[in-house]
């Protein structure tokens, strides 16, 4: 019966993990029907690998496009019906493509997320839902409804101490989003649109209009450039024939000065460059190669009329525009930026999720039911395997993930994440291979499988690449690439003590110990290992932390959140181990001791940086801090629980010793 | 006897100082979010902190809690581990790593203390070809008196340090006289304010301090973070009218007596380094966005004719003679990479600087010992377990 018990809740479990992670899928119970028509597969491969600068580094299109896919749509793909009524996956690619090269299918899709519809309602837009997706045709009415609002919030914002509340914000986020998705549109109107050539004064009328691809004209607008100088110079006006071609150039600059930043620059001074500005870098005569410039430009055209055209050939013009813009990265960018294709390709993260931690869940549930038969026993090794592979998938990830970024694998809070993860799953595994009961091991894979499913909710929440490099203080010292692994393990080191405790007082109320009573002998020594090696981490990360601040900032201390947040994990397991060493605490103030410990590390790891003060204010939101809230009051339940059971079986067992 | 140095050193004291210890940290990390961070640390941890009420609040009503002040727990902590961690605990193989972890918590502690009570920190601001000799304090103020010559140069320069701005702000609306033996004239100060502004006293608005030539200075909130504050007092000189001092005023009051002027301010303090710092050449580096990459002063250290060439760049202090100089950022504000910029260097003396690294080194190497010695003979002793099953 008991192991029914536990099936049922671990089944349980497995479901409710498996919805919260499904959460961010698209979930229209009205989908759109739409034309379409899917790119190759090739093209969608050789697509993800032009190279584009953004957030400070040079990143393959597929991650700059992901990222601007989650951040219009709040997922990384875009589901809708084809005219055949078949379900059609739009990935980060596709999208790209689809702006770029085919607008007018774009601006139908359901790309931004509203998940307020009162942003709508008070620009004029009726809505039928309060969150929903609308396709840039369905807002482009109230487009300017919604600009000049956004305006009003970012002179709101430029007033000192001025904070947006959530409405306007969300406001400000979605007219920013239209604005820069609009520079996606219009990005290759260069090559759509060309130069029209005016009629010379002396040409007749009826001659014919003569239209030039933008790179022929940009051969032509240096000396243009220097006539008109030299005019400006000796106070005469521009020929009026010249005038609506400058006009056209310009409003070409202007179209794609703000959309991908794709030019690299001729040398490490100079930066990278959208096409407008290339553009008109060219013109000014600032361009120190501008025959180089004009040849990149003549390519995009070339492949933007193979697209237009439907030729066979634009697979392989795309390929030629990947290594004639490739060809500027060198040796160094190059490894690193194949490093990052290739990361993007094998969903490390993804493939550790699903295909290990979940069906090692499934397995070690299932296992409970008879876990000393030799179908049991199979069923341990098989979680064993699926467990192992899912930790080797996801500290692959992470070593990936440094490689690229040249730093340490923690430097911000979603590296923490699965940092946290492979150290619990590692802790997990090292203290079931010392106890051998399978109580470790069962908790492994749903404590590795819910990191990882929280962690991708961070990526999609935080709608930021999370491979940003890192600024200046945050480079470069020895103490600092000790300090935050080791804190992090800390943090997962607490975390395990925390889950052992959790899975102690399960027991406990299910009453498995009863059976065999050495469960709750061996839980007791996990638990207290694990809060052993939280305090060893923690000190050491907490002052090593400290002498990378005094090589840094000039103090060891500063009393700054995160800092306190760690020496709070140092005294909480410093407490639990004088306790218990003292006698003060047994067997069952171990485990709720070590129960509180969760909550201290979440204090510590994310509850700092909603604080709002100090260094390490970064990465916060109201959702988070409701999940966060929301981890207090699970363990304020679970250590009520626990109580009550310690107080009712200590008293059964005084009746009985009475008796 | 006996029973006080069993209590010292019991588990149950250590047990309940960690415990307050925790809260002491826990409450002082939420006060930080409406009181800032200097005022928190000083309300907890400073040394004339007996004990301490935390602002804790549920739905606005004030918690009744009363702590000792964390300075004091952490001297009981000391003694504490001292005499039961290190001096009566059992010596053998099996304590020996504790041992050697308490021992390096110790030393820890003892570094804190001379940090709190004996390190002093400022900054210093240079552009390009500029050098200094001084460092300007983060927190103390002093009132600076300087003898003019013609040419409104300093000749000499009269102090009143930090421990007169003590006596001042003590003294509430008291006024404290400062004398100076080569000073012809004495101050009378006053009113001194943590964060004021001067303005026009009207017949609505009096003000905070009396009145000096139609203005006076009103108490504004304190700012979460100390250094933006403007501290101000009023002052009644024996000689000419009474007047205000302001850290914010952009120029020195002037008192002119029998034929010699005195500039006369309220400043931060100045501290008198060994040596000169020349600053030869800062280089900042940013990312396309303008967020700072990488920033590096090359300096020159110059102690009278010999002159040591010395690059300070971010995680690279220079130490030298008990000071150490970091590259702690740089300015203007809101400059771009192409503005000429300057640097500012944090300047630290702190006797024990580096007893954290010696103490991380000792604590690491016993806990290790400690953690390494349980775990094998957990593992040993399953195995003969195992083995005898």
């Amino acid at each position: 019966m008991k192991r029914w018990t536990v099936l049922t809740i671990l089944i349980a479990l497995i479901v409710g993990l498996t919805t919260w992670a499904g959460r961010k899928v698209y979930t229209n119970d009205d989908p759109l029907t739409l034309e379409y028509q899917e790119w190759p597969k090739e093209v969608l491969q050789s697509f993800a690998e032009i190279p584009v600068h953004n957030g400070n580094r040079i990143k393959p299109y597929s991650t700059y496009a992901k990222v601007s896919l989650v951040k219009y749509h709040g997922s990384r793909s875009m589901r809708f019906l084809n005219t055949d009524g078949e379900k059609v996956k739009v990935g980060p690619e596709a999208f790209m493509l689809d702006a770029l090269f085919r607008p007018d299918y774009s601006k139908d899709q359901p790309i931004f997320k509203v998940t307020n519809s009162a942003i709508l309602n008070a620009i004029g837009m009726e809505t039928k839902k309060a969150s929903d997706y609308y396709s840039y045709n369905a807002l482009s009415d109230y487009r300017e409804n919604l600009y000049n609002k956004a305006s009003g919030y970012e002179e709101l914002l430029k007033k000192e101490g001025t904070e947006l509340d959530i409405t306007k914000s969300m406001t400000l986020d979605l007219a920013r989003n239209v604005r820069e998705y609009e520079t996606l549109l219009t990005y290759f109107n260069f090559a759509r649109a060309g130069i029209v050539l005016p009629r010379l004064p002396d040409a007749p009328a009826d001659s014919e209009i003569k239209r030039v691809p933008t790179s022929s004209f940009m051969m032509t607008v240096g000396e243009i450039h220097r006539l008109i100088q030299q005019l400006d110079k000796d106070g005469q006006s521009m020929p009026a024939h010249l005038v609506p071609v400058l006009d056209q150039l310009l409003s070409h600059i202007n179209e794609s000065k703000f959309g991908p930043i794709i030019y690299a620059p001729n040398s490490d001074d100079q930066e990278w460059l959208t096409n407008g500005d290339a553009l008109m870098n060219v013109f000014r005569g600032n361009d120190p190669e501008p025959q180089k410039t004009i040849a990149t430009l003549q390519q995009l055209e070339k492949l933007y009329q193979s697209q237009q055209d439907k030729a066979p050939d634009f697979p392989m013009e795309l390929k030629k525009t990947v290594s004639l813009l490739e060809g500027s990265l060198n040796a160094k960018q190059q490894a690193d930026f194949d490093r990052e294709v290739t990361y993007n390709r094998k969903s490390w993260f993804f493939l550790a999720t699903w295909l290990c931690f979940l069906p090692g869940m499934i397995f070690i549930a299932i296992s409970w039911l008879s876990p000393s038969s030799l179908f049991g026993k199979i069923l341990s090794a098989i979680t064993w395997i699926f467990t192992g592979l899912g930790l080797v998938l996801t500290i692959s990830g992470i070593v990936q993930r440094a490689l690229i970024m040249h730093r340490p694998p923690v430097g911000n809070l979603y590296d923490t994440i699965i940092f946290i993860a492979a150290g619990i799953v590692f802790i997990a595994l090292f203290t079931e291979l010392v106890s051998r009961r399978k109580l470790a091991l069962g908790a492994a894979p749903y404590i590795g499988f819910f990191l990882l499913v929280l962690a991708n909710l961070y990526e999609l929440e935080s709608k930021a690449d999370n491979m940003e490099p890192l600024i200046a203080v945050l480079r470069s010292n020895f103490w600092l690439t000790v300090h935050v692994p080791v804190i992090t393990m800390g943090y997962a080191a607490g975390l395990a003590a925390w889950l052992f405790g959790v899975v102690y007082v399960f027991v406990r109320i299910i009453g498995l110990h009863q059976d065999d009573p050495s469960i709750r002998r061996v839980l007791t020594r996990m638990t207290y290992g694990a809060v052993c090696f939280s305090l060893l981490l923690s000190l050491i990360g907490t002052v090593t932390g400290g002498i990378w601040a005094n090589d840094s900032w000039g103090r060891f201390w500063g009393w700054d959140p995160k800092e306190n947040g760690a020496l709070m994990i140092v005294l909480w397991t410093l407490f639990v181990l004088h306790a218990r060493l003292g006698g003060i605490i047994k067997e069952w103030g171990l485990q709720l001791t070590a129960i509180i410990t969760g909550p201290i590390v979440v204090f510590s790891w994310w509850h700092t940086n909603l604080l709002g003060v100090g260094l390490h204010s970064y990465g916060f939101s109201d959702s988070k801090k409701d999940a966060v809230f929301l981890f207090y009051t699970v363990n304020a339940c679970i250590l009520v629980a626990g109580f009550i059971t310690y107080r009712l079986q200590s008293r059964k067992k005084s009746i009985r010793d009475n008796a | 006897m006996e029973k006080i140095i069993k209590f010292l050193t019991s588990f149950k004291l250590a047990c309940v100082l960690l415990l307050l210890l925790f809260l002491h940290t826990w409450f002082m990390t939420l006060e930080q979010v409406d009181n800032g961070l200097y005022a928190s640390s000083l309300k907890y941890f400073s040394w004339k902190s007996l004990y301490v009420i935390p602002d804790f609040r549920i739905n606005g009503k004030l918690l009744p809690i009363i702590l000792p002040g964390a300075y004091w727990v952490c001297v009981a902590l000391f003694i504490n581990m001292l005499a039961g961690g290190v001096i009566k605990i059992r010596k053998g193989w099996k304590k020996i790593g504790v041992i050697i972890s308490h021992f390096g918590i110790l030393l820890l502690l003892l570094g804190g203390f001379i940090t709190h009570h004996f390190e002093t920190r400022g900054n210093m601001a240079l552009y390009e070809d500029e050098s200094s000799n001084f460092a300007q304090h983060y927190h103390d103020h002093s009132i600076e008196i300087s003898l003019l010559d013609e040419q409104g140069l300093a000749q000499e320069i009269y102090l009143f340090n930090n421990d007169f701005i003590s006596a001042i702000k003590k003294a509430g609306t008291e006024a404290v006289t400062l004398t100076h033996t080569e000073l012809p004239f004495t101050l009378q100060a006053s009113h001194y304010l943590k964060n004021c502004r001067p303005r026009q006293v009207g017949p609505v608005a009096a003000g905070d301090t009396p009145k000096a030539d139609g203005y006076a200075l009103f108490a504004v909130t304190d700012e979460t973070a100390d250094e933006a504050n403007f501290n101000g007092c009023y002052v009644n000189p024996s000689v000419g009218e009474p007047f205000l001092l302001f850290t914010g005023a952009y120029n020195p009051h002037v008192i002119n007596h029998e034929g010699k002027n005195y500039a006369i301010a309220l400043r931060k303090s100045i501290w008198k380094m060994p040596f000169t710092i020349k600053l030869d050449d800062f280089n900042a580096e940013f990312f396309q966005n303008g967020l700072p990459k990488r920033f590096e002063s090359y300096i020159q250290r110059i102690e009278g004719t010999v002159s040591n060439q010395v690059k300070i760049y971010m995680n690279h202090p220079m130490r030298y003679q008990g000071y150490t100089f970091f590259q702690a950022s740089w300015g203007p504000q809101g400059s771009k990479p192409t503005d000429r910029l300057f640097t500012v260097f944090e300047v630290v003396k702190n006797p024990s600087d580096q007893w954290p690294l010696y103490s991380i080194l000792v604590t690491t190497a016993g806990l290790l010992l400690h953690f390494g010695v349980m775990l094998t003979s957990f593992i040993l002793r399953q195995t003969k377990q195992k083995k005898a099953q």
